[in-house]
């Protein structure tokens, strides 16, 4: 058996086990539950939010004790069978590493009938976001897995489950933290702050959040800290290879604590230096969408907004429909003097629609003083634009709940630079949100019932 | 087949196995006998290679235990001490398969032959049950079975009767016994042996230091190897 074919087939084996045993039926089961309620409770909400919920957090229930239960092979004799047949420590390691990969892909195979939900009634539009949403929970638990395996190379064998918890509950805090966190490092004075929110960087979390835009800051560039993540990543498992390839104990598969010492020292400094390279800059996210968005910025006020040819009583466009709207810039004065502004730059896109025009340009503008106490002067552009609404940010639960598409804009005018957060009603089916209990009953039974059947008997 | 020169593991300072100068031709059957801690489960993890000496050489089949794990691993059956049953939840084929398929063995030729040995050692009718479920005496006849199943050239067995009531040992020593010698060397340990056993002739290797009177008391058996030689006790049965 060569080496990738050894490490394939060992993977598949613990993969195997953990499915099994019975502590992975029960955390199986109970993720299936969370994540059945997060949709029942979120995904009238807002799909994003339930996309990070499902793919970001859930998964921790499943690595945490499974790669507890996988570093403990080394107290419960399987590695000590192992290593009299021809296997080496780097295969042995680098098979747990993806087994924790395959693990998350059965999990990924049980989320698929609440995907399929999201994408028949929310338009498949979701289809590459749920993609993206899968790469970033596989960076996820390789950082997660990394650190356990890493961090419990520096303990003894007789400290391994306890170790595994020690790289969780470090895991935890970069996974959680990112929800909670940026508030009050926000808080902070700017330095700190700055520093804080690069920290919180180490976490695929933070990047994932800055990337699909729905944390509570937008990064406005969101390469750095997927950068940032990355080199983590890399950065462990590298190390982690180096322990267990160079630095083995008198016992053929454990690592000599001493030795190792130093590079988990390194390699602790290095994730520690790592968050002063990548600079980040955010926005706060808005607490709420509108169809119109108003800003005040330099003596006038900007309103931005899409407007449809809708009647009165009539639903909103459906998903696919071709529609002619138009975007509408208003300018405000209330103030005594014209105001001119030299140039308006209005860019605007969307993941829910897709637009033929993505840009507008308007200038020179005079904006008439206020022609009397209590009234504005006003200036007025309009673009016609056509729009095919892609999906909806939300699953509408009652009939009269239109869906929402988003449309996050920017406006420059001469050196004022505004973001706006519009929305486009739109209409789809009504999903009945009970269906996800059928699914999660079903799931429950296929993973009890193939427990049970397994259930080992005194012969 | 086995030679060691000058091996050496010490832990934390105290030596366990201290010097160790062996010889095992190919064939023949060695026994370590000696009292708990006289450093015969240290001697056969060193040649098994999980477990590296502190100074010494060994090699097994020529080759190096530490230089050359690999390859020694790949012509070595081992039972060793502590090695419980990892996987409860696989039935005894599963179990067997995995290893067969660790080895480089295909599944389609592996089947039938490991059959045979869960036949041969009384576990036909458990085929089918998770192993978790099984009692000591049927864990310890299923390592059997995977040890033998490798078609190792060198047997290393560590008290492979350890933990088994009297039938138990009676039954795994008898089976011991009956294996056909062929051209693989055997080493097991043991604390105690059966006394019904025949002596063999090859190798016996008392361990403890006879320079340390403290260890020197953990040895009980001084004398001749009991042996596995079925083709001796034919022998000596038709003279």
């Amino acid at each position: 058996m060569n080496a990738v074919s050894q490490t394939a087939f060992l993977a598949l084996t613990d993969l195997r086990r953990q499915l099994g045993s019975p502590h992975s039926a029960i955390t199986f089961v109970g993720s299936i539950v969370f994540v059945g309620f997060l949709f029942w409770l979120l995904a009238g909400f807002s799909i994003d939010h339930f996309l990070n919920a499902a793919f970001l957090m859930v998964p921790i229930l499943i690595l945490a004790p499974a790669t507890a239960a996988i570093t403990s092979d080394r107290e419960v004799g399987y590695a000590s069978i192992l290593f009299t047949y021809p296997v080496t420590a780097t295969r042995y390691y680098a098979a747990k590493f993806l087994a924790l990969h395959l693990l998350l892909g059965v999990y990924l195979l049980l989320l698929v009938p609440f995907l399929a939900i999201i994408v028949l009634y929310g338009g498949v539009g979701w289809i590459g976001d749920i993609g993206r949403m899968a790469g970033w929970a596989t960076l996820e638990t390789a950082f997660v897995s990394a650190l356990g395996l890493f961090l419990s190379a520096s303990f003894g064998r007789r400290a391994a489950m306890a170790s595994a918890y020690i790289g969780f509950g470090l895991a935890l805090v970069f996974i959680i933290g990112p929800w909670f966190l940026p508030y009050y490092v926000m808080a902070m004075p700017p330095k700190t702050a700055s520093l804080g929110m690069r920290v919180l960087h180490f976490s695929p979390m933070m990047a994932a959040l800055d990337a699909t835009g729905t944390g509570l800051l937008v990064a406005e560039n969101p390469l750095p800290a997927f950068l940032a993540t990355l080199a983590v990543v890399v950065i462990l498992v590298a190390l982690g290879l180096l322990v267990y390839r160079r630095f083995q104990s008198a016992e053929g598969w454990e690592v000599g604590r001493a030795k190792a010492a130093p590079v988990v020292a390194l390699g602790i400094v290095l994730l520690l230096a790592l968050p002063v390279f990548p600079g980040m800059s955010y926005t706060e996210f808005p607490d709420s969408y509108g169809t119109q968005s108003c800003v005040m910025a330099s003596m006038l006020q900007y309103c931005v907004s899409f407007e449809t040819p809708q009647e009165i009583g009539s639903p909103p466009p459906s998903i696919g429909s071709r529609i002619q709207a138009q975007m509408v810039v208003s300018l405000y004065n209330d103030q005594p003097v014209n105001i001119t502004v030299e140039k308006i730059v209005v860019r605007w896109s969307s993941r829910f629609i897709d637009f033929n025009v993505t840009r507008a340009e308007f200038g020179p503008v005079a904006v008439p003083a206020k022609p009397a106490p209590g009234q504005n002067g006003a200036a007025f552009f309009r673009l016609n634009v056509t729009a095919v609404p892609l999906r909806v940010r939300a699953l509408p639960p009652y009939k009269g709940f239109p869906g929402y598409a988003l449309i996050p804009m920017e406006l420059a005018a001469d050196r004022t630079r505004v973001l706006f957060y519009n929305e486009l009603s739109v209409s789809g089916p009504i999903f009945e949100r009970n269906i996800v209990w059928i699914f999660v009953g079903l799931e429950a039974a296929l993973v009890f019932g193939r427990r049970l059947t397994r259930r080992p008997r005194k012969a | 087949m086995i030679e060691t020169v000058g091996l050496t593991r010490a832990y934390d300072g105290v030596r366990a196995v201290d010097d160790l100068k062996l010889e095992v031709p190919k064939g023949s059957v060695y026994g370590f006998l000696g009292r708990n801690g006289a450093g015969k489960t240290t001697t056969v993890k060193m040649l098994s290679t999980v477990l590296h000496p502190t100074s010494g050489t060994a090699t097994v089949g020529g080759f190096d235990v530490q230089s050359e794990a690999l390859k020694v691993r790949s012509i070595i059956g081992v039972i060793g001490e502590g090695t419980e049953l990892a996987r409860p939840f696989w039935t005894p084929m599963e179990y067997l398969r995995f290893f067969s398929r660790l080895q480089g063995g295909s599944d389609g030729d592996a089947k039938a032959e490991l059959k045979e040995w869960l036949g041969r050692l009384d576990l036909a009718a458990h085929a089918n049950r998770p192993i978790g479920g099984f009692s000591a005496g049927m864990r310890k006849r299923l390592e059997l079975c995977r040890v033998f199943s490798r078609h190792p050239e060198v047997l290393l067995l560590d008290e492979p009767t350890k933990e088994l009531d009297i039938p138990g040992k009676r039954e795994i020593w008898e089976f011991l016994r009956n294996l056909p010698q062929g051209r693989r060397s055997r080493c097991f340990s043991a604390a105690t042996m059966r006394p019904r056993l025949r002596p063999c002739a090859t190798g016996l290797r008392f361990c403890g230091r006879a320079s340390s009177p403290s260890r020197a008391r953990r040895a009980i058996f001084l004398g001749p190897c009991f042996g596995l030689r079925p083709d001796r006790r034919n022998k000596s049965k038709n003279t």
